[in-house]
């Protein structure tokens, strides 16, 4: 059996392409790989050997009979729960949805990664219907964090960190509300984008609050993340909000370096929301490139608080009627809140909305003067399963909660957050936003490939 | 668009001085709604209510100039158009 486990997303493609190894073999190897280390790290809620099988020998055809086999050829991937697979039916993270017919097709991202050579393997472990921050599904169990099992990996896109950070696949798919993606990230110790709203299309996602869910990978180095998110690309008819706009890849910008880019730290009090140790890192990150300025996002608190409102009522609608006759069978941690969501009067609803009209042009008027603004993902790194509280400062928070503190303003807004790992050998993981002008992805990518070359980011596989 | 200086939005001022009883408010508005709240998680609902309403109070506070309308995301519109 092949090991393909610490190979790159290009190196296990060129591989496959060369003929040095299959496609085959690299599926076998990291179905092997799930097979063992799941059972302790609860990434995965389905494997799809057969599919996934049957898509390596399709690969290896490909190749045998010189047809291009696409740029991530036999590369190994996991999908989020609340991505439609066809033949399964869509969990999402919950029991409920377990009832539902099987999709008729896969998720439009599903297609693009199909169609780019990559080979699915399974589904992911999330909270349920994407509401939360930390992956402790009543349901499925709690993902464990690769780097300690008794710890979280992060949510709701917790099984998608924890299966790249544990070297299980070396990319996978996941979603954002209020930082899904950036959160488990952080936690896990590996790369995740969050792209522009629009850039990416939603079709076949189980979603949790239409007007600002995204959808985007994770991955363990800066190119890995940028080649799949190229293969991502495209406008969806099928997704109302996909942005018609050209395909802009990323890949070929990772070397352009980021002389005369206008790097800044989020001042945004961040020494009162996050632990010093995290204030610390971003800093050492920061100096990567330099003296930087430090900004404020304007109203951060009230940014939270919007997006919090939002999400409850655009959640709770779409749940309503399971709410009124099954509210039973929810998960707890997601019942009472969409519960309570439902009850939300309409005005505390438009003026969130209207906040985050204003709060758009603000942001937009502080990337006149700025290209990129670093700051924390998380307050503090992965804290123990099922803890309630968590020590900030001298400050006791609320840690489900609180660990949103700094993804959910940015997520609400829909601008692209790109969260990297940082360095930091011997101690738990913990991430960096990048946070660019909308539709600036590239600016994120080319920040993250320096501080990566200079070994202030790394993503090592957790030894479990 | 910018925020105003003026007076908060109508009906904000002294929101939490003026809020009716939460555990009241969610017990009408689960009957109207026509939603069982089984006693075992009643207290948790009034709780993630109260946590919604200190969020709008935060909110309702804040100025948002009258001709600021909400993002769209219904729209006719050029899909060009981002928002």
């Amino acid at each position: 059996m092949t090991t393909t486990e610490a190979l790159g997303v290009s190196a296990i493609a060129a591989a496959v392409r060369s003929g040095s190894v299959t496609a085959s073999e690299v599926a076998q190897a990291t179905l092997a790989r799930i097979a063992a280390a799941n059972v302790s790290l609860n990434c995965f809620t389905a494997v799809t050997v057969t599919r996934a099988m049957a898509e390596a020998e399709a690969i290896d055809a490909a190749i045998q009979a010189g047809r291009d086999a696409g740029p991530l050829a036999g590369v190994s991937y996991a999908v989020k729960n609340l991505f439609d697979v066809k033949g399964m039916a869509t969990v999402a993270g919950s029991r409920i949805d377990k009832e539902r017919l099987p999709a008729l097709r896969d998720a439009a991202l599903i297609r693009r990664l199909a169609s780019s050579g990559a080979v699915l393997v399974g589904t992911v472990n999330m909270d349920e219907y994407a509401m939360g921050y930390t992956t402790e599904n009543a349901h499925y169990g709690p993902t464990r964090n690769p780097h300690d099992r008794n710890r979280m990996a992060g949510g709701s896109s917790g099984g998608s960190a924890a299966a790249v950070a544990a070297g299980l696949v070396p990319l996978a798919l996941g979603t954002d509300t209020g930082g899904s993606i950036g959160v488990p990230a952080s936690l896990c110790g590996v790369y995740g984008l969050k792209p522009t709203f629009g850039r990416l299309s939603r079709d076949g996602t189980r979603l949790l609050a239409a007007s600002f869910d995204h959808a985007g990978p994770f991955a363990r180095s800066v190119s890995d993340l940028a080649a799949v998110y190229d293969a991502l690309q495209g406008h969806d008819p099928d997704d109302p909000v996909s942005v018609r706009r050209d395909v802009e890849p990323v890949t070929r910008e990772l070397a352009k370096g980021v002389e005369g880019v206008r790097i800044a730290v989020w001042d945004g009090g961040a020494e009162t929301l996050a632990t010093p140790e995290v204030v610390e890192a971003v800093a050492k990150v920061a100096a990567v490139f330099g003296p930087v300025r430090t900004v404020s996002l304007p109203q951060a608190a009230r940014a939270r608080a919007a997006a919090m409102i939002i999400t409850g009522c655009e959640a709770s609608n779409s749940h309503f009627s399971n709410l009124r006759t099954r509210a039973n069978e929810f998960d707890p941690l997601t019942r009472d809140r969409l519960l309570a969501a439902a009850m939300i009067p309409a005005a505390w609803n438009i003026q969130a909305h209207r906040f985050r009209r204003w709060l758009r042009a603000q942001m937009l008027e502080l990337f006149d003067s700025v290209d990129l603004i670093l700051a924390p993902a998380t307050p503090f790194s992965a804290p123990p399963i099922g803890q309630m509280s968590t020590t900030v400062g001298d400050v006791e928070v609320h840690t489900r909660r609180h660990i949103g503190a700094f993804t959910q303003p940015l997520s609400f807004l829909g601008f692209p957050v790109l969260t990297a790992p940082m360095a930091r050998p011997g101690q738990l993981p913990i991430g960096a936003l990048m946070i660019a002008a909308p539709w600036r992805e590239s600016i994120a990518f080319r920040a993250a490939a320096v501080a990566e070359a200079a070994r202030f980011l790394a993503a090592p596989i957790a030894r479990i | 668009m910018a925020a105003t200086d003026g007076p908060a939005h109508a009906g904000a001022s002294a929101a939490s001085d003026s809020l009716p009883d939460v555990a009241s408010f969610v017990d009408q508005a689960a009957a109207l709604l026509e939603i069982q709240l089984d006693s075992a998680w009643h207290s948790s609902v009034v709780a993630a209510f109260t946590s919604y309403r200190d969020a709008a109070t935060l909110l309702m506070e804040f100025p948002v100039a009258v001709d600021v309308e909400q993002a769209s995301v219904y729209t006719l519109g050029d899909p060009n158009d981002d928002h």
